[in-house]
């Protein structure tokens, strides 16, 4: 079947890195890895409130004798610690004195005679686990299973959340704004004008992301073109130079100039496609051109606008090197934090949650998108 | 998105292993920042090395981080054999299981007899990993910003918006900052991290820095950060000492490193676990980390030697300009990577919350 | 008959045209020079080649294009300088131009909409014009639901619903095909005939043209060839253009040989014949005679017509109801087609027989020979 080559394609391309990535957002098996005895004995006891069995202490014990033994206890001591602060110093502790003193663990540290510590291990030992998923909705699972809100000052990642989409959605709106007669204008062109329109908005394309960076910044920032130009033409005074960049403006005017092919490109073609009869013939049947626009080109470009308008939001949420660089402190988006989780934390369940999390907004988008063009689509 | 760095990522690891093994078999793949600090590097370790041992090395630059590396070792498919990581990433990746043990008995002794525990700066050789140079967390002013004979010289200096008015350039990354908002705040160096591990002293830290808030331009790159300087769009910055030092003594800028309450920082070289050739690795690091090698390298570029006997070799002009110099280090600060993994994702999610407001 | 709407707000006006020039480079015009009235009611079509100005004529009657010069008057009023929306005509278009996202029914509203009719109104309007065109119960649908012949129907019906000064119509029928246009003819004439609008219709198809029509203007080259009924425009052309392109006609080349007191001609293989001569002034003019291929009969013996010639059959199709005979005339490489009703009692020419073909004197017209090579003989 010739078809072959792109299903494997599109299975390896697409379908492999987004089921991994849902998956990781809900399968954490690095700590029952480390903790093999303990994770089996921990899957037995439920009983909340009470200690665990004897049996479930010494496996702990085996475990961590093991682990010191080929020196991972740091592995297991960084994740317990993410789970739960303070874990990092009770595991380390407890196989020092294991390894050295040999005693037992509720001798170490009482935290072990303590049926929460125990809780948190169990949690920890399960393999599929909402505790990331939890995370990237800011909040957080207690020892007792009960969900409450993450501290006030680590509520994070639903402020990004909403501020990715509010970037998203206004970047969309000006995009839209901007590019409909834009696209009017190079829809109708013809030859060497076309061509010239062309070249401009395809401007963007052509430069690397650094280069289109750099000159904004010289363009926009305090001492950059247009504030030397502003004072040097008088109008405004030397202390008031305009704050255009590293703030929410430079996010916004840097993505729309980068996203605007992004709509006009299919927007102009949906006009191109759409005959010139439609609105000569709403002109002859008596329709004012505000009434041609309304009523006749405005919903036949709705697919236009629909495709070209997801397009640049659903790219608007992903963006995050831009921003970051012109943003200030408000460039800070999800996707930022989503690098920072892969590159730097090494904490990929939570990268995998947030981009869960996002693929579904981008999911719900889509939908709605397309129910709203569906209502102005052209038939033939 | 994520997908696309997972993607990316494992494609990186298949495509490294493939080219691993067209490769000479004896050769030595080491990776690091790549530019002017891998030029130095080359010069001065890789290619006396080579002389040396007779193994080549090829050399890799990555962008730091630590996801790659996760990605090959997992994937059993490791094409890395020695890597230059900074403090955090070595305590992380060690954590992780990433790197081979390193025995510090191991370590040849100074070039003027020190034994290498004394030689080595405290805190620059690792479980995983022997430190090679110190760079630093300085703040640097730009000169032509402050015209009045008084200039800031001290980190309340920075602070202080009343008497040096002018914006201030801040990182989107907590680490060094909190420690200095409590230095800033009056506290001394030896108790800081002591009282950033408690929820007070945390929140002390933000509400220093909650003071310069509103005139800070946050910078994401090291590279932003010289240019925000140069440009005058901030009259001081949190900053790293070799990219002011280059700004300064390669393109004549007007910056100043002011060197109070530096906080110094080491990077080290790993051995990848899994690596095709671990003797080789070794016998590279121990070379690597001598006093000549240190020395050497510390003539190319900014950054001070890890051994106190490397010191000696270089010309007084140049060690003064370095971090590791004694006035320089007279109220330094150490990193404490270990501080940062453990409240890391804490302070990282607060810190992001705070610049969210 | 079906009810008509109450508010008569408008009844077909007279369209007049001055001396309508347009060029679109300035240099080059492609209309130059019209002058033509049409009168209330009137079904006029603009006949012509394309490239011959008949769309231009249009865009410009429909205000999507200014003339370069001259006046363009509905009835009393001057409106060469008015956008189209406010020259109150309904226009149809070849590719029927409903719109896609709009059922039926609110393609139909449209044009009462933009006037301001109430609902009420504007409800009944919409049920009339659909059992005008017979399409009564379809206005929930898209216009994609229907089928070509459907979709020109709710297209006229459309340009017809607001009553307009005139109605213009751009090929209506060149996207359907050849069942559908007969049918569609039908329709369009008795439409006419009910509503009595005035139409200007553009087509370049004459058989349209003779069928619809109560006069055609034949354009050329931007200019009027011939303005007459369509049995003027068969029986009696003007130029040799209209004769050729209103019809078939065999074009034979000759040279006149006499015009006093009678015209007559040498045609190839050195034959003499007679025709009625159209401009021509002078003996020995290069000219061409026209003879329709109905009127050319094959004879039994030379002397049963006043024009008769030698011929080689080339081509025989039966018809049926008639016969259709491709021949050449003897001596020469003239080819000639003649067609004649079957009446079963002669034999059917064969292909290489010799054959006599004859024709009256009045049914062959001269012309001169003008540029154009035009030929129906296809």
């Amino acid at each position: 079947m010739l078809v072959v080559p792109l299903l494997s394609f599109i299975a390896v391309l697409f379908v492999v890195p987004i089921a991994t990535m849902l998956w990781k957002g809900i399968y954490d098996a690095e700590v029952a890895d480390l903790l093999p005895a303990t994770t089996r004995s921990l899957a037995l006891w439920s009983d909340e409130g009470k200690l665990p069995p004897a049996a479930s202490l010494a496996a702990l014990a085996d475990d961590l004798r093991t682990l010191d033994r080929s020196g991972r206890v740091a592995e297991l001591s960084f994740r317990m610690n993410r789970k739960r602060h303070g874990f990092r110093d009770l595991i380390e502790r407890s196989a020092i004195r294991l390894r050295d003193e040999g005693t037992k663990l509720e001798d170490i540290d009482s935290r072990w005679s303590d049926p929460v510590s125990w809780q948190v291990l169990k949690q920890a030992t399960e393999v599929i686990t909402p505790d990331h998923l939890l995370n990237a909705l800011d909040l957080d699972r207690m020892p007792d299973g009960s969900i409450n809100r993450q501290d006030e000052g680590r509520r994070i990642y639903l402020r990004l959340l909403g501020r990715t989409i509010l970037v998203a959605a206004i970047v969309t709106c000006i995009c839209v704004v901007l590019g409909y007669p834009f696209a009017h204008i190079l829809a109708a062109a013809k030859g060497k004008r076309r061509t010239v329109l062309l070249f401009v908005v395809l401007l963007p394309f052509w430069t690397s992301l650094l280069v289109r960076t750099t000159a904004w910044i010289v363009l926009l920032q305090r001492q950059g073109v247009i504030n030397e130009l502003l004072v040097s033409a008088g109008i405004i005074a030397d202390r008031h130079r305009f704050a255009l960049i590293y703030n929410f403006s430079g996010t916004i005017i840097t993505m729309v100039y980068v996203l605007l092919p992004f709509f006009v490109l299919p927007l102009q073609a949906v006009m191109r496609g759409i005959p010139g009869q439609y609105v000569k013939a709403a002109a002859s049947l008596g329709g004012s051109p505000i009434r041609v626009f309304q009523r006749i080109y405005l919903p036949m470009t709705m697919p236009g606008v629909a495709a070209g308008a997801s397009l640049v939001f659903i790219l608007s949420l992903g963006y995050y090197v831009t921003p970051a660089l012109v943003g200030g402190r408000t460039g800070q988006l999800i996707s930022n934090q989503i690098a920072f989780h892969i590159q730097s934390s090494l904490n990929w369940g939570l990268a995998a949650a947030l981009g869960t999390i996002l693929l579904a907004l981008v999911a719900a988008m889509c939908l709605l998108l397309s129910r709203f063009a569906g209502q102005g689509r052209i038939t033939p | 998105m994520s997908a696309s760095r997972f993607l990316c990522a494992t494609s990186v690891a298949i495509l490294s292993a493939c080219l691993s093994s067209v490769q000479a078999a004896d050769a030595l793949t080491i990776v690091s920042y790549g530019g002017q600090y891998t030029a130095s590097q080359q010069k001065a370790q890789y290619e006396p090395f080579t002389r040396q041992s007779g193994v080549e090395i090829k050399s890799v630059d990555y962008n730091g981080g630590l996801a790659e590396l996760v990605a090959q070792v997992r994937s059993g498919s490791v094409s890395w054999d020695v890597i230059d990581v900074e403090m955090q990433d070595l305590e992380r990746g060690c954590a992780d299981g990433l790197f081979e043990r390193i025995d510090i008995g191991e370590l040849p002794a100074g070039a003027d007899g020190t034994a290498a525990r004394e030689d080595f700066l405290p805190g620059s050789v690792h479980p995983c990993g022997v430190g090679s140079v110190v760079w630093s967390n300085v703040i640097a002013i730009n000169d032509e910003a402050f015209t009045d004979s008084r200039k800031p010289q001290t980190v309340e200096d920075f602070f202080d918006l009343k008497s040096f008015p002018g914006k201030r350039g801040l990182p989107k990354r907590p680490n060094a900052l909190l420690e200095w908002a409590l230095m800033a705040d009056g506290i001394e160096p030896a108790a800081v991290y002591q009282a950033l591990s408690t929820p007070q002293g945390l929140d002390r830290a933000f509400r220093k820095l909650d003071t310069i808030k509103e005139e800070s331009v946050f910078w994401e790159t090291g590279a932003q950060m010289i240019q925000l300087l140069v440009d005058g769009e901030v009259a001081m910055s949190s900053a790293y000492n070799g990219r002011i030092q280059r700004a300064i003594s390669d393109d004549g800028k007007p910056l100043r490193i002011l060197w109070d309450r530096q906080i110094w920082n080491a990077d080290y070289y790993a051995i990848v676990r899994g690596t095709h050739d671990k003797d080789a690795a070794n016998r590279f690091v121990r070379f690597a980390t001598g006093t000549e090698a240190l020395a050497a390298q510390a003539r190319l570029i900014a950054y001070g030697p890890v051994r106190r006997s490397a010191e000696a070799l270089i010309d007084p002009v140049i060690a003064a300009r370095l971090p590791t110099a004694k006035a320089n280090l007279r109220n330094a600060l150490a990193f404490d990577a270990k501080w940062w993994m453990e409240h890391g994702d804490a302070v990282n999610e607060r810190y992001a919350a705070w610049l969210a407001q | 008959m079906m009810s008509q709407p109450s508010t008569e707000n408008s009844a077909s006006k007279p369209v007049t045209l001055r001396s309508i020039v347009k060029s679109y480079d300035g240099k080059t015009a492609v209309v130059k020079g019209i002058d033509l009235s049409v009168a209330a009611g009137e079904f006029l079509t603009i006949l012509g080649p394309s490239g011959s100005g008949k769309t231009s004529l249009l865009m410009m009657l429909a205000g999507f294009e200014l003339p370069s010069s001259g006046e363009i008057r509905f009835g009393d009023s001057d409106v060469s300088r008015l956008p189209p929306h406010k020259r109150n005509i309904g226009m149809v278009f070849q590719h029927y131009a409903l719109f896609p996202h709009m059922t039926v029914g609110q393609n139909l509203a449209f044009p009462l909409q933009v006037r301001g009719y109430d609902q009420v109104e504007i409800a009944r309007r919409v049920a009339w014009a659909l059992e005008l065109v017979r399409l009564a119960g379809v206005e929930s649908r898209r216009p994609a639901q229907l089928s070509g012949g459907q979709q020109q129907r709710i297209a006229v019906a459309r340009a017809l619903i607001f009553r307009p000064e005139l109605v213009l119509m751009d090929e209506p029928l060149g996207a359907l095909d050849k069942q559908l246009r007969e049918q569609m003819q039908e329709e369009i004439a008795r439409l006419h005939r009910d509503l009595r609008p005035t139409v200007i219709y553009v087509t370049h198809d004459q058989s349209e043209a003779i069928a619809l029509s109560d006069r055609v203007a034949v354009f050329d080259s931007g200019r009027i060839s011939q303005i007459a009924p369509p049995r003027e425009l068969y029986e009696a052309p003007a130029s040799a253009f209209v004769a050729t392109f209103i019809g078939e006609n065999n074009r034979i080349p000759a040279k006149a040989v006499d015009l006093c007191p009678f015209a007559r001609f040498v045609i190839p293989g050195d034959r003499f014949v007679s025709a009625v001569p159209i401009g021509i002034e002078t003996k020995g003019a290069d000219c061409c005679v026209m003879v329709r291929p109905e009127r050319l009969h094959f004879l039994a013996c030379q002397q049963e017509l006043a024009n008769s010639i030698d011929a080689v059959v080339t081509g025989v199709t039966y018809h049926g109801d008639s016969i259709r005979i491709r021949a050449e005339i003897t001596g020469s490489t003239t080819e000639l087609i003649s067609r004649q009703a079957n009446d079963g009692q002669r034999p059917v020419p064969r292909i290489g027989e010799p054959i006599l073909l004859g024709w009256r004197t009045e049914d062959a017209r001269a012309f001169p020979n003008t540029a154009h090579q035009h030929s129906a003989n296809t």
